[in-house]
Parts: structure tokens; sequence; C-alpha cells
């Protein structure tokens, strides 16, 4: 186990060191999302996941009806069709039919379900040679390398890289364009598609109806692979099936749209039984493949799953993908689709490593033409491998011992700021470009620029913020010049009880205990419009931390603890407000996951997630603009957090847009920066788990936000604040970052 | 007869790097081959057995051969099959939305003609224009079952595996030709065609005349 963690640390830290590697995969990504907008808006791809949903199986009783239906329409046609139910039986039944018919050579379209079973090996072991024809998966086998990408297999390739592979593999030049490659690769496949004794295929779908397995492709491969071979063996896994012929308009639609950012492919093979070729003979061997396909059926949470159609929009949006490519995030099936897919089709334990890498940030869910919901089924993932392999055994102290006893926890963070002083080094003072925000909203703050020896690999690249010299829960408690708040009374701090209403608030660990002063502007806004706020003191960590980990026995225990703090506030009803998107979202989604095995915290815990709100949505919707809004305010740039923008289904969840009309009706002027939804690559205890890729994340959202061209910097995260704050002042930035709620105070002059 | 979705079908198959033409009459489909050939100094042409009458009665063949063309037949796999410049096919519609064409190649001839040359001159019969793939794949579900070999083509053969670049021409055509004549011989006889009667009253009514080419 420990082996597994620290090899897929060195392979990350390997591929963030291959040059070009990441360039590449971004300038993909980003002429990506350009061009797939230009084929498929939000409302089509809304009704392409309404069909899908309509067109394949729910379940494992619907997944045989539909093999049983597809076998029989297929048969009626001519095609002999088997039944493999894992990798090993699929290779033997391929092996006898090359067997049968005496066959030497075999050709073969891009199947990925090949590659699940390791079939090349299997057959090459066994005398019988094949040749890949797709140009990226022969490009990866001349190459003796693995597909990094379902769709574009050598995109981790470069030109020179594949010239180079050609010399060494077919004794071409080592100087060739890429015109002269794909040449290369016409010249030598054609005559082993003239020579071939059978064709190998998979299909992008198989028509329970009529017994019909459509194959997609650009290049023609599959077109040459089924024509010329008088025996076509088709491999397709039980996931390919659809109900209808009809259907196929949509998938025909979506899989182009997604994959490659086209309307429609160059070729589509629709193929019902056997057809004679130019050579006699003639049979179609159709392979249908269970290899776990079932038992993902039969999961009620992973069933979903069956509706990937591999079009790779996962990938391509990956911000982690972006940086380490396929062949560190994947086993066969790459990025966070591929860790899901990886633990039914080749076991938990090859998937637990994996998983790992994906930091929650949601933008595969938002792209994902079949509606799957990848960062909840990764958060699943994770709970399984917990609950089968345990939590790494600092972790799982930390958080089963120390975070979910509040008194404990509290405790050591109060201590942790009196021992942290040896480190700390001083912040920048106060913003001589814009003095009307004051020293206390935050780049004034201390910093711990360097920690000591094997720590040290946690400040690279980023200071880390020190912890508060007094917690937020004491400073609102003591402080002054609150309008109308009073001392504690029942174990709530508040301020504004004069005020006619008043709403709870929920700070978190960071502005607990990092950051105070967020929660402190938070105050003050509300007080300037007349609200109260009130802040029980019993509430702790969310246990958002502890469900990233997968440990829910802790992230239960911290739920529903928060869940009788709020309830005695007021009368247990009326918002309670959220300075971190992050906590927001576990605490309004965590208890219909974690509570539902117990009736009566599952209710009290639903009471609970509908009162939660982002305060920037809480005073976007409730508050007409405060002050009037200018053009000459100052410029600000405002970037979005992962958990505020993506999967979050808070009643009145804002639009990416939400924060920047606060802070325009705040007098402010946002101006955008280059990718500004780009994850900044905290993601919590992510950036302590894979430094050096964070790290990496972080430089680019540093080199976006140098870009922009402003003084100030707008988060609605205290994560991303953390983060970023630490990459600026790392990089000796003048940009000021700022939560969106201090800076709503700043101008306010509260 | 009309050409009402023709307009819409060029556009998107020219996006997607198909050369297209529109001819009325025999005179007009004649003389689009000729263009779109011009360039070539002869050479074998593959056409399916089953389509030779065809063009010879619509007086292609005559053209071709006076232009210095043989017309072949992709017979077996013969060095000569492989190794002709030119195949022409006459398949059996186009979906007007993504630019395809679609073609029953249940005879293989017609997939070979179709896929080994470098270009291939597609001949679309007009009364085989369909608005979308709902409206193909509809008419082919009202026919009953599918033909066995059923395929749909967008543009030349193309890659983009090496660095994203895009290359045109890998195993299949570098170039297609489409060729939208209102023959009515060229009907096929296909099930594939079928659809295309379906189609006709439903997409005239939704469309109206006034996108006519």
């Amino acid at each position: 186990m420990p082996d597994n963690r620290l090899r897929l640390s060195q392979e990350v830290e390997a591929a963030l060191a291959r040059a070009g590697l990441s360039t590449s995969l971004r300038q993909f990504a980003a002429s990506y999302v350009e061009n797939r907008g230009k084929v498929i808006d939000g409302e089509m791809l809304s009704e392409a996941r309404e069909q899908l949903r309509s067109a394949k199986a729910r379940d494992r009783r619907e997944i045989e009806e539909m093999a049983q239906q597809f076998e029989t329409a297929a048969a009626a046609r001519g095609a002999k069709v088997f039944r493999a139910g894992n990798a090993q039986e699929a290779c033997q039944m391929i092996y006898e039919i090359f067997h049968e018919h005496g066959a030497k050579l075999g050709v073969k379209a891009k199947s990925m379900t090949s590659e699940e079973i390791f079939l090349n090996d299997y057959l090459q072991e066994r005398g019988i040679t094949i040749w890949e024809s797709d140009l990226g998966e022969w490009i990866v086998q001349l190459a003796e390398e693995r597909p990094s990408h379902m769709v574009m297999p050598a995109i981790h390739m470069t030109r020179q890289e594949v010239a180079k592979v050609f010399a060494q593999r077919l004794g071409t030049s080592e100087v060739l364009d890429i015109d002269q490659l794909v040449k290369v690769a016409r010249t030598r496949l054609r005559q082993v598609f003239l020579t071939a004794d059978i064709g190998i295929t998979g299909a992008n779908a198989a028509v329970a109806e009529t017994g019909t397995l459509a194959i997609v492709t650009n290049e023609g491969n599959a077109r040459l692979a089924t024509t010329i071979p008088p025996v076509h063996i088709a491999l397709v896994g039980y996931d390919k099936l659809i109900r209808r012929l009809s259907d196929l308009g949509n998938l025909l639609g979506v899989l182009p749209a997604c994959a490659t950012a086209q309307t429609a492919t160059s070729y589509v093979t629709m193929i019902t039984g056997p057809s004679p070729g130019p050579l006699p003979g003639g049979e179609l061997y159709i392979i249908l493949l269970d290899n776990g396909r079932l038992d993902l059926a039969s999961d009620g949470e992973f069933s979903q799953l069956l509706r990937c159609i591999k079009c790779a929009s996962c990938l391509n949006v990956c911000p982690i993908y972006q940086q380490v490519g396929g062949h560190v995030f994947g086993h066969v099936y790459s990025g966070g689709i591929g860790s899901l897919l990886t633990a039914f089709l080749h076991g938990l334990t090859s998937a637990a490593h994996i998983q790992s890498l994906c930091s929650g940030c949601g933008r595969c869910a938002e792209f994902c033409p079949a509606g799957i919901d990848i960062p909840a089924l990764t958060l699943e993932l994770r709970r399984r491998v917990v609950e089968e392999e345990g939590l790494p055994l600092l972790q799982g102290f930390t958080l089963a011992r120390i975070v979910s006893d509040r008194r404990r926890f509290h405790g050591l963070l109060r201590a942790a700021s009196r021992l942290q002083s040896p480190l700390v080094s001083g912040g920048k003072g106060s913003d001589k470009k814009n003095p009307e925000i004051g020293p206390d909203q935050g780049s004034s703050r201390l910093y711990i620029r360097h920690l000591p020896l094997f720590l040290s690999k946690y400040t690279k690249g980023r200071s880390l913020p020190a912890i508060a010299a007094k917690p937020f829960r004491d400073r609102f408690s003591g402080a002054s010049g609150l309008p109308g708040r009073s001392g504690p009374s029942q174990g709530h701090h508040r301020n504004g009880s004069e005020a006619s209403r008043s709403v709870a608030f929920y700070s978190g660990c960071l502005v607990d205990f990092v950051y105070p002063e967020i929660g402190l502007a938070l105050a003050k806004v509300l007080g300037d419009m007349g609200i109260g706020m009130v802040h029980p003191e019993d509430q702790t960590c969310c246990g958002a931390p502890a469900q990233y980990l997968g440990d829910y026995e802790s992230a239960t225990r911290l739920l529903k603890q928060n869940i009788t703090a709020f309830e005695s506030v007021g009368d247990g009803s009326g918002p309670i407000l959220t300075a971190c998107p992050t906590c927001a979202r576990f605490l309004s989604q965590g208890p219909a996951r974690l509570l539902s095995d117990d009736h009566r915290w599952h209710r009290r815990g639903l009471l609970l997630a509908g009162r939660v709100m982002n305060a920037c949505t809480y005073l976007a919707d409730t508050v007409r603009a405060p002050g009037t809004p200018t053009c000459k305010g100052p410029y600000v740039a405002y970037h979005d957090a992962c958990h505020l923008k993506t999967g979050d289904r808070l009643a009145g969840d804002p639009p990416p847009s939400h924060s920047r009309r606060l802070l325009q009706a705040y007098g402010y002027r946002v101006k955008e920066m280059n990718r500004p939804d780009q994850c900044c690559g905290f993601a919590g205890s992510y950036s302590l788990k894979f430094p050096a890729l964070s790290r990496r994340l972080l430089e680019e959202k540093i080199d976006c936000i140098s870009g922009a061209g402003v003084d100030l910097l707008a988060v609605d995260c205290p994560g991303c604040l953390l983060q970023i704050g630490g990459g600026l002042d790392k990089a000796g930035s003048t940009v000021r970052i700022l939560h969106t709620l201090q800076l709503l105070a700043a101008n306010r002059g509260l | 007869m009309g050409w009402h979705l023709f307009a819409g079908f060029a556009l998107a198959a020219e996006a997607a790097g198909a050369t297209v033409f529109s001819a009325r009459g025999a005179g007009e489909l004649i003389e689009s081959v000729a263009t779109a050939l011009s360039d070539l100094r002869g050479g074998d042409i593959l056409v399916p057995s089953s389509q030779h009458s065809v063009i010879e009665d619509v007086g292609l063949r005559q053209a071709l051969e006076a232009q210095g063309f043989s017309v072949i037949a992709p017979r077996g796999l013969s060095t000569h099959a492989e190794k002709a410049p030119v195949g022409l096919t006459i398949v059996d519609g186009a979906v007007a939305e993504t630019g395809s064409i679609f073609h029953d190649a249940t005879d293989h001839e017609s997939r070979l003609a179709s896929t080994l040359p470098p270009i291939h001159v597609a001949v679309v019969p007009l009364s085989g224009l369909v608005r979308d793939y709902g409206t193909l794949f509809a008419g082919i579900s009202e026919g009953g079952q599918p033909p066995s070999y059923l395929a749909l083509i967008t543009g030349p053969s193309r890659t983009a595996d090496i660095e994203r670049v895009l290359t045109i021409g890998v195993h299949g055509p570098s170039e297609l030709i489409v060729i939208v004549s209102d023959l009515p011989s060229l009907t096929g006889v296909s099930k594939a065609a079928k659809a295309s009667r379906a189609d006709k009253g439903q997409s005239e009514r939704a469309l109206g005349d006034d996108t006519s080419a």
C-alpha cells in the first residue's frame, strides 16, 4: 500500500517534469472547450443527456433483457453471438476463432474494450500478429506503450517522438513532418488490410432492437477492417447496448460533438449481420463482454456509469489530466471516469490510488454528455476504498481522534498559533494604491514562508498563512464597534441583537482560525444592512475534509454535532450563511447522503441542509445595491471557486456571475482574467497529498492573475484564498487577494 | 422534387471538407463529374458492377471514357482496384444537417469503390436528401430491418492523432466530391432510400421552399 502511494507520487513528479506534455494537453484543453462550444450548447447537452438515459439500460435486469434481444436479432441476421464473462474468456474465444479459420494476421480498428482485456498480448503470445490500424493506436503499439487517452491514444507524444519511433521500427527517415508520417501509415497499413485474415473492431453502440453494431471512425479504418478480411470479430461491452435504432440519431450527434468537437465523424459503419466481402467466406462474430459490467449494473450508486459513451470529455476538461496525462491518471481507461470504471473492470485495488488524484473540482460533471456525477462517485469510491483498506495511519488518527473532538481540535489550533511564531514572517502592510482597503483586510497578514526539513515541500511555491493569534469566535465575542452587539448568551455570539432580523453564521475552520477577518467583514456588511448575525459556539469542522479522505464515520459525527449546534439558534429555522463554498456544499448535500440510515437524524439533517447558503448568494438575493454603482471604482479580478461554480445544488445557487454582480453593486470594476474557473490546486488536503501537482496548478493560476492587470483579486473560498494568497506572496506579487466579503466591507468603509 | 434541403446540406458538407455540386439533368451531372476530375489525365475509375448500366443510361460512362478514363468494377482485390485513382458510386441519399451522405453498402464493391481510391465521387439522388439523423433512422425503422451494411460518410478520411494536427486522407479518400442530381433514375432501390420518401412531406412542411438553392 504505502509502496503504491509512493510510486504514484513519483509518477506524478515524473509526468510534471516531462517537457511539453502538460503544455500540449493544456493547449488541447483550451481549444477543446472553445470548439466544442461551437457544435453543442447547454440546451443540446441536456437534451442529449435525457435521450441517453432513455436509450441505455438502467439496471442489471434491463441490461440482460437488452443483451438477449440483441443476441436474438443479430443471430437472426446471421451473426454468431457469444457471451464472455471476463477478459480471459473473451481472449480465449477470439483466439479460438483465429485458430478455427487458420488465421495468423489480424487487423484491428480502435477498441478500448480490447485494451481492457489485453487482447493483443494474449494473441501475440500464441503466435498471432495483430496490427492496430487507428493511427494513434498504431503509434502507441509501435512505441510499445499504451494509450493515454480514450479518443486520442498518442496525445502524449510529439511529432518528433513519433518520427523517431517510425525510424526505429520501420526504418523511415528520422525527420518526417506530420503529413509524411500519415502517408507512411496509409501505405504500410494498406498492405496489412489487404492481407489480414480477420478484422477486429469494437463498437460504439449495439442496437438491441435490430442487432446492429455502429462503429464510428474518422480515418476509415473500421470500414476497411470490416470489408476486406473475410472474417469480422466485434468485441462489445454490455454497456454499449442501446434500445432502438432511432437512439442512434442522438448518439451519432453527441459522441463526435463531445469527443472531437465535430458535428459528425467521417465514417459511421452500421452492421447488421455479415455481408459478403471481396474474398470468399464471410463471417461475423460478436462477443458481448461482461468483465464487471453486470456488477456495475447491479450497483445502485455506480450503474449510471453504463451510460458512459467513452467520449473523453471528462479527461479533456480535467485540470489534473492536463498536468500529468493518462498514463499517470489512469489504468486502461484514464481520468476520473477511468478510475471509476477501473474499480469495476480491473478491481478496487487497481483503482484505489488513481482515484486519489481527483481534486474534486467537479468540472467533468459539467461537461459529461451522459450526466454522470463523476465527482460524487469518486467520493463514494474513496469511501469504499477506505472501508476496505483503511485510512493512512496519520490521517486516520488526526481525523478520528482530533478533528472530530471539537474542544481538542480547537485547543490544538490555539496552541499551534503560539508555537508557529519562529516560522512566521511579516505581511506587506497596507495597500498604497487602494488605501481605503485597510491593513486589516488580508494581505497584511503573516505568512509561513518556509517549513523545515521534510515539510519544506508544503511551502515550496506557496507560503502558508499563519494561524490567527485570536480565532474568529474570540474576536467576534469580544468585538466592539459592531452595531448593537451583545456579549455571549447561551453559547452563541451575536451582533445586531437589536436588528429586526438575524442570520446564523457557520464559519468553518479556515475562517475561524486562519481568516477571522472574513467573518468579521460579513458581520459588518450585515450590520450595515440592519441584519444581525449569530455564531453558535458549538459548531465545528463541517466534515468535508473527512469525506474527501473517505472517512465517513468522522464526517458523520461532525455533521451531527453541527446539526445540534444550529438547531438551538433562534427557532431552528432561518438562513445559515457560510463564507466557504466547500463547507456550504457539504452541509447542504452531506445529510441526504450520510444520514439516510437514521430516520431522525436524516430529518434533522435535511432541515439544516435547507438553511445553508453561501453568504454572497444571500447578499445578492436579499439586498438591493447598497451603494451607488460607480464606474470609477478599483479594478478587481474574480476567481471562481470550484465548489461554488459546479455541482452546487443549493437553492438559489448563484451562477458564476453572482459575486461579480455583487462586487459591481459595491462599486468595483470587475475585469476578467484568463480561465477564471480553472482550479487553483488547493482542494483541501489534496495540496498536501500531491504538493508538486498542486503547485503547478497554482503557478498557472498566478500567471492568469498577473496577466489580468489588476491590483485586486476577489475569491469566495478561504481555501482558494490560502492557496492563491500563498502563491502571490511567494511570487512577490503586488496583487492583493481578499474574500469578496472583505471587499464589500472595505468599500462601504466598514 | 425540391431543392429546399440542398443549401443546408452543401454548407454542412463543405464545412466537413467535401466539395459539393448541384446538377440539374444529365447534362449538368456529366459536366460536374468532368469538372471535378479535370486535374486528372485519365486512369481507372472504380464503379460497382451493379451501377454500370445506370451510368451508361445517363451517358456518364461514355463521357468519362471520352475524357480518358476506363470504368472498371472493383472485383476481388485486383491490383487494378488497389491502384485506381478514383471511385465513383451512386449513393442512396444525404443528411442536410450534418452534411453526410449515406448508402446501403451491403454490396462490397460499393464499399471498395468508396474507400480504396484517394478520390471518391458520390452521386446523390436529390430525392434521397433528408433533414437530419432523426428522419433517416425513422425511415429505416419504418422499412423494417436495416440493411446489412449501412454507411454514413461525412467529408474525407481524416486524423488528428499526431499533435492534434488535422491531416486529411489516412485510410480512406483524401477527397470527397458530392454531386446532388435530380435525375429520377438514380434513386436507389435499397431500404435506406426509403427514408427519403418518408421524410419528404414532413421536411417540406417544416422548411418551406424559401431555402431552395
